[in-house]
């Protein structure tokens, strides 16, 4: 692992996360206000251009390059700590919000996707502004009674989904093992004098995943020994099959977002409405009805086939069903990962001209933004896209590709790990290799032609 | 020598699964389009059935400006509604696109 200085040294820095907080929060705070005074279309308002158009599909790729360094500088979590600080009563977290916190994150997520798919929350100026109120109150409300941050650390959709993908990252922070080892004093952890201590409630004497980190450098300026260093990981991911305790819970997420991207997929092909049609048609159902019971089938159809990998899996190990389900699902996040970003990448790259659109109506409300946003789409990657289709698909095709054989490697990993022989991953190879199949299926169907 | 089997095996692996499930789309397309003509040639029968011309058919036929191209989706509701790979649904960006056509 080779050290990474001139990050460890900028962690440390007084103006860090602080000046990048107070930025963020007030593009948040011009976005927020935007949903509420501006434009009420959802393709002109840069509140909904700027969040679903460039925050959202290009985030993922900040937690695979600095994991949850995004988290440092939410603004969520910085209006949490701005309320904690005031007033804040510093309450420990109820054990078991600390026991069934990704439980919590995995139903608020679920929660949020079926919203969109039967509601539609990304194409609406007031959803969307509602959305981000509740997470901003749940934010400031968490932080208001509990100490550190708990909303950040056992709560948040976001924090939580892309926890998952943070332990992919190119860098991690964690302490020296030689100076941790004698050391009494858990600054890192307790923090001293006016200098916090782990906003994540863990010590990077202790820091084994990438998950309760978000590198704000509280650590780094409160240990007095200069222990915990910024370093570039020799094997980004390692963490996914060095487990000393794997979780169900993050398997289950895991296994869950395959169904949540397909299904998010699905709704922008062609072949959607004709999917649609038979269950509105023959048995009468609303469009939310009818798209809630596919997502439904979807989500339950991806944990089913895991589930039957892992029921031959755990045949062959003669080890438990629980703990092949906590270990293996692991080896579904590369292939979460790259298909949640392919997914992403085709509506940035399929649609970016729009956000310079929105982008000036900042400057010029309603007339050369409404010029340059209602250019007529000549489909998906025409005169909205930064590139065209074929391109888009390419690099979708290569990325889905990547993070089947990235996949297939954890697994084998994952089994090796376990002190078995990797044959004990070939049910898991089966099941990546039809999720991968069902991914390189829904990018090479057509778009919807007036997507 | 192992691991440049694997990753070869991989790589097949991959190159198999992606060329089937673009034969599989293309099948896939197949109905779709097939589907989608049995639907235009019933609306026009219908159209034709109940003296109406196509723009006056909501849902059928070429649609006017501003207006979806509803795969015969009965009912304003299908056409509008939010996860509808027209208007929207989890992709950000079909919110934007949407606008594009209005």
């Amino acid at each position: 692992m080779k050290k990474l200085g001139f990050l460890t040294h900028a962690l440390r820095q007084r103006w860090y996360p602080s000046t990048l907080q107070v930025v963020l929060a007030i593009i948040f705070g011009f976005i927020l206000l935007q949903l509420i005074v501006g434009p009420a279309s959802e393709g002109q308002n840069p509140g909904t251009v700027i969040t679903w158009l460039l925050w959202w599909p290009l985030i993922p790729l900040t937690f695979v390059l600095a994991g949850r360094f995004w988290c440092a500088v939410c603004p969520f979590g910085t209006v949490g700590d701005w309320v904690r600080k005031l007033s804040g009563l510093n309450r420990p977290v109820p054990s078991f919000i600390k026991n069934h916190g990704l439980w919590i994150i995995n139903g608020l997520f679920l929660l949020v996707t079926w919203y969109d798919v039967a509601y539609g929350l990304t194409t609406s100026v007031p959803a969307t502004a509602v959305l981000l109120l509740l997470v901003l109150i749940g934010a400031a409300g968490f932080s208001l009674v509990y100490e550190k941050r708990a909303w950040c650390r056992y709560v948040c959709p976001v924090g939580g989904i892309f926890g998952n993908y943070s332990q992919t990252a190119f860098i991690e922070l964690r302490g020296t093992r030689e100076i941790c080892q004698d050391c009494a004093d858990m600054h890192c952890y307790k923090g001293r004098e006016d200098l916090p201590g782990c906003a994540l409630f863990v010590s990077p004497k202790n820091l084994a995943s990438n998950r309760t980190c978000n590198f704000c450098g509280d650590c780094l300026k409160s240990c007095r020994k200069d222990s915990p260093k910024v370093v570039l990981r020799a094997k980004p991911g390692d963490e996914l099959w060095r487990k000393a305790r794997p979780r169900f819970d993050e398997a289950f997420l895991a296994a869950s977002l395959v169904g949540l991207i397909a299904v998010s997929t699905l709704g922008m092909l062609e072949i959607w409405p004709v999917m649609i049609e038979p269950l509105s048609g023959a048995l009468g159902l609303g469009y939310a009805a009818a798209a809630s019971i596919y997502m439904l089938l979807l989500v339950a159809a991806c944990l089913v086939v895991y589930t039957a990998g892992t029921y031959f899996s755990a045949r062959l190990n003669k080890e438990s069903f629980k703990l092949n389900f906590s270990r293996f699902g692991y080896a579904l996040i590369p292939l979460n990962l790259t298909t949640h970003f392919a997914h992403n990448l085709s509506h940035f790259l399929g649609e970016g001209r729009l956000i310079s659109g929105a982008a000036m109506t900042l400057f010029y409300p309603l007339t050369a933004a409404q010029a340059a946003v209602k250019t007529p789409a000549a489909g998906h990657g025409g005169a909205a896209g930064l590139i065209g289709d074929p391109y888009i698909q390419a690099i979708q095709f290569s990325l889905v590709g990547l993070g089947i054989m990235l996949s297939f490697y954890v697994a084998r990993r994952v089994a090796l790990a376990g002190g078995n022989d990797d044959t004990i991953s070939w049910p898991h190879y089966a099941v990546i290799a039809l999720f991968g199949f069902i991914s390189f299926w829904l990018f090479s169907l057509p778009m919807s032609p007036r997507h | 020598m192992r691991l440049t089997g694997n990753l070869a095996l991989s790589l097949l692996a991959i190159v198999l699964l992606a060329l089937g499930a673009i034969g599989f789309a293309d099948k896939t397309e197949e109905l779709i389009n097939r589907g989608h003509d049995q639907t235009e040639a019933k609306a026009s029968t219908d159209d034709r059935s109940a003296d109406k011309s196509p723009a006056e058919h909501q849902g059928h036929g070429a649609p006017a400006q501003g207006e979806l191209h509803n795969h015969d989706l009965r009912g304003q509701e299908l056409a509008q509604a939010p996860g509808h790979a027209h208007s929207g649904g989890m992709c950000p960006m079909m919110a934007a696109k949407q606008y594009t056509t209005r």
